[in-house]
């Protein structure tokens, strides 16, 4: 008796841990399970409204998750009326344009701002990042002046100079090159490399998770961009996707097609979708990859 | 096995788009005009850039009927580049919702000559000095009859007319429709008599009373009226105070800084007092916009709607030939002063940058004639603003109501185009709404006072 009894008070202690570790990771995981539910519930309506024929005048109400009257024609009328696939071609001669560019500046001017330490670099970092300051209903106007005084409007121009100065891809590409070991670049440059060979060849292939974490923000600030393309394009065929799906109204905005209206953003989401597919694992990556020190 | 997972959704996807889309590029639309007559008409000559909010460009599918439509560039191709050959038009297409902000870098930067825009925009632009005077070139075509339009909005429409009254900026194109409708059906359960022709607010009131409630019939919840609780022209405001004889006060538009106001009067009290009542007997969501979303439908719960178009009865009628929803959904004037309401006119104004007026002014003239308003309103179900609009069906009551309105309304400064109303009248008068929805009984002298006041402060600072 006297053997067992320290033993005793013990395993209620360790049945009561375990019970509120149960409770705990039970807890966490039914408030993830909600707040997931609640950011793909809306998804999922807006794809089976989309299928309502029914609901091409008046959403549902009150609203329903099944279509009153499945049909496709709310994406014949969607790709019919306006002509979505132009806009999505001109969307992605944008985004890899403007992707190129601003990936090519912000990757050199990352890695120089982080390995090469030259007179000013601090100087250089703060005034990139100090555009960022600055909200872009701000410099609309005067970019839109400027892009008429040289008559560059209605030219894809106007989103490829601009992302020249992509001063966020130049502070993460600094902060991640920050984070790769320097003897790299030293040890390339005592085998006699020079600095146009050490970053191509040793720190880009490492850079692949900032890479694909830029491309995707580049690639989703495009094509979700409306205001600048609405002021700076005016022929419709080269308009981009977003000015594509501001056009969907009936009778001079008195109606708004809901149904036809999410079938046109399913089909904008398309695009979006597949190149996630595709760079996903860069992208879990580049998560994963923050987190580690040197 | 991902990777083949990911190929198959694509080429998937890529399937179900190309069998949705269009068979063929330029397709052909319904035919709804004749371009056997077509014949060269000018020999003006130029390029004119034109900005157009909101209109098709594409042959397209009717979202309501289903029926196939003629886009705005086949219907050019059709008949303006025959009558106009040596014209050049450059055409920038401008979603309605962000039409202001497009048109306005346009004309300040001396990027467009004609615009087709929503009324409100059109008289700010001219208050800013942006647009041209029509009126020497309407003196000098002796082609063009400005009696072919209805005379209330040629003579007195903010959206086509300088604010003193004496210069035309402006052809009106396209005409918002807002009338009266109500359901027959509940009228009937409720055992109401059916509305008069031109109904009075206190009559209104008194039945939309008579109708809130468990419906004797179908057991279900009716409301009495709907109107829109967050508008951004309340237009039914609008409609109470030319019925209530109230003009919110005497001057001119151009000269803000004179204006004599009376937004406190008893009538403009009752005006709102009116809706406050009313805003009890609407469905809740009415304090957004919403509530009405079955009205013209099967399953409706609304008895009677103010400021409707009738889109969604006619287009049921045209989509499968029904008339019991036509016949049920009854039009009558609005509830201004002999059926008057608030009318909303979108005109084609010039800009005042234009590098060729002749043949922007040609333009401008054939987008608003009959038959272009004649193609607008039989594939896009705009309406006309013409006289003789003799291609409108016999049984759409819901358009001829809406003409007849605009025919005898006399806009007074209790309008959209006048600043001050829309920056403080409208969200002060449904912040009301909002109030009185919710119980809280608000004070609408006290309001009014408030508005009166501030008022006479903003034309103070205009001097």
């Amino acid at each position: 008796m006297d053997k067992t009894a320290p033993s005793l008070p013990k395993a209620p202690i360790k049945l009561g841990h375990q019970t509120s570790r149960k409770f705990t990771s039970f807890a966490i995981m039914f408030i993830l399970c909600a707040a997931s539910v609640t950011m793909v519930l809306p998804f999922i309506w807006m794809v089976m409204t989309s299928f309502d024929w029914g609901a091409r005048l008046n959403i549902p109400f009150p609203p329903s998750f099944w279509p009153e009257d499945p049909s496709l024609r709310t994406y014949r009328a969607a790709l019919t009326n306006v002509d979505l696939i132009r806009y999505i071609l001109n969307s992605f001669v944008v985004a890899i344009g403007v992707i190129v560019i601003s990936l090519f500046s912000a990757l050199l001017s990352g890695y120089a701002l982080s390995k090469i330490r030259f007179k000013g670099a601090g100087m250089v970092l703060v005034l990139a990042l100090s555009t960022m300051m600055i909200p872009f209903e701000m410099t609309m106007i005067p970019q839109y002046m400027l892009f008429n005084q040289i008559h560059l409007l209605d030219t894809y121009w106007v989103f490829f100079l601009p992302a020249l100065n992509y001063a966020f891809g130049t502070f993460l590409c600094k902060q991640f090159i920050d984070g790769l070991p320097g003897e790299l670049r030293e040890a390339a440059l005592i085998d006699g490399a020079s600095e146009y060979g050490i970053f191509p060849r040793i720190y880009l292939p490492l850079c692949m998770p900032i890479f694909a974490t830029m491309v995707i923000l580049q690639f989703l600030g495009v094509w979700n961009e409306l205001i600048w393309p609405l002021l700076a394009l005016n022929n419709p065929d080269k308009y981009t996707i977003q000015l594509g799906l501001a056009m969907f109204n009936y009778n001079n905005g008195s109606r708004q097609m809901p149904s036809i209206i999410m079938a046109a953003t399913c089909i904008s989401l398309i695009p979006v979708l597949v190149l996630y597919m595709f760079l996903q694992k860069y992208i879990v990556e580049s998560i994963a990859t923050t987190g580690l020190k040197q | 096995m991902r990777r083949n997972w990911q190929t198959v959704c694509i080429v998937l996807l890529v399937m179900i788009l190309t069998a949705c889309s269009s068979s063929a590029e330029g397709e052909a639309g319904s035919q709804t005009y004749s371009t056997e007559n077509v014949k060269k008409v000018s020999d003006v000559s130029g390029t004119v850039r034109l900005s157009l909010a909101g209109w098709q460009l594409e042959n397209g599918i009717d979202p309501v009927t289903g029926q196939e439509t003629t886009g705005f560039n086949q219907y050019i191709d059709d008949t303006f580049k025959k009558m106009y050959p040596n014209i050049k038009l450059e055409i920038t297409q401008v979603p309605w919702e962000n039409a202001q902000a497009k048109q306005r870098a346009q004309l300040m930067s001396g990027d467009v000559d004609v615009i087709y825009t929503g009324g409100a925009f059109a008289a700010q632009y001219y208050n800013e000095g942006l647009l041209r005077d029509l009126d020497d070139l309407i003196e000098k075509d002796k082609t063009f009859d400005p009696g072919i339009y209805l005379e209330g909005i040629w003579n007195s429409s903010y959206s086509t007319r300088s604010p003193d009254g004496e210069h035309q900026y402006g052809i009106p194109a396209i005409l918002g429709k807002r009338v009266t409708i109500y359901d027959k059906q509940i009228f009937a359960d409720w055992g109401v008599e059916p509305l008069s022709e031109v109904p009075t607010p206190e009559e209104i009131l008194e039945k939309a009373k008579k109708m809130t409630g468990t419906d004797p019939k179908t057991g279900e919840q009716t409301y009495g009226l709907w109107f829109s609780g967050n508008s951004i022209n309340q237009s039914t405001f609008v409609a109470l105070s030319y019925y209530f004889g109230e003009k919110g006060g005497e001057g001119t538009l151009d000269k803000p800084g004179d204006i004599k106001w009376s937004l406190n009067t008893p009538g403009m009290v009752k005006a709102l007092e009116w809706m406050g009542e009313a805003a009890k007997l609407a469905p809740p969501a009415f304090v957004n916009g919403s509530g009405e979303e079955n009205f013209g439908l099967e399953k409706n719960n609304v008895a009677m709607v103010l400021d409707n178009s009738g889109t969604t009865i006619m287009s049921e009628f045209r989509a499968n030939g029904d008339k019991e929803l036509l016949d049920r959904y009854v039009p009558v004037m609005n509830i201004g002063k002999d059926g008057t309401g608030w009318v909303a006119v979108d005109p084609f104004i010039m800009a005042k940058k234009a590098q060729n007026p002749e043949a922007s002014w040609e333009v401008m003239k054939f987008l608003a004639s009959y038959d272009t308003q004649k193609w607008a309103y039989l594939n896009f179900d705009y309406t006309p603003t013409l006289k003789k609009a003799d291609f409108i069906e016999e049984n759409n009551g819901y358009v001829k109501n809406a003409m007849k309105m605009a025919d005898i309304t006399k806009p007074t400064l209790m309008d959209e185009a006048n600043p001050f109303y829309n920056s403080e009248i409208v969200p002060a008068v449904n912040g009301y709404l909002s109030e009185s929805a919710n119980g809280k009984s608000p004070d609408a002298k006290a309001l009014l006072e408030r508005l009166q006041s501030r008022a006479e402060d903003w034309s103070a600072n205009q001097k």
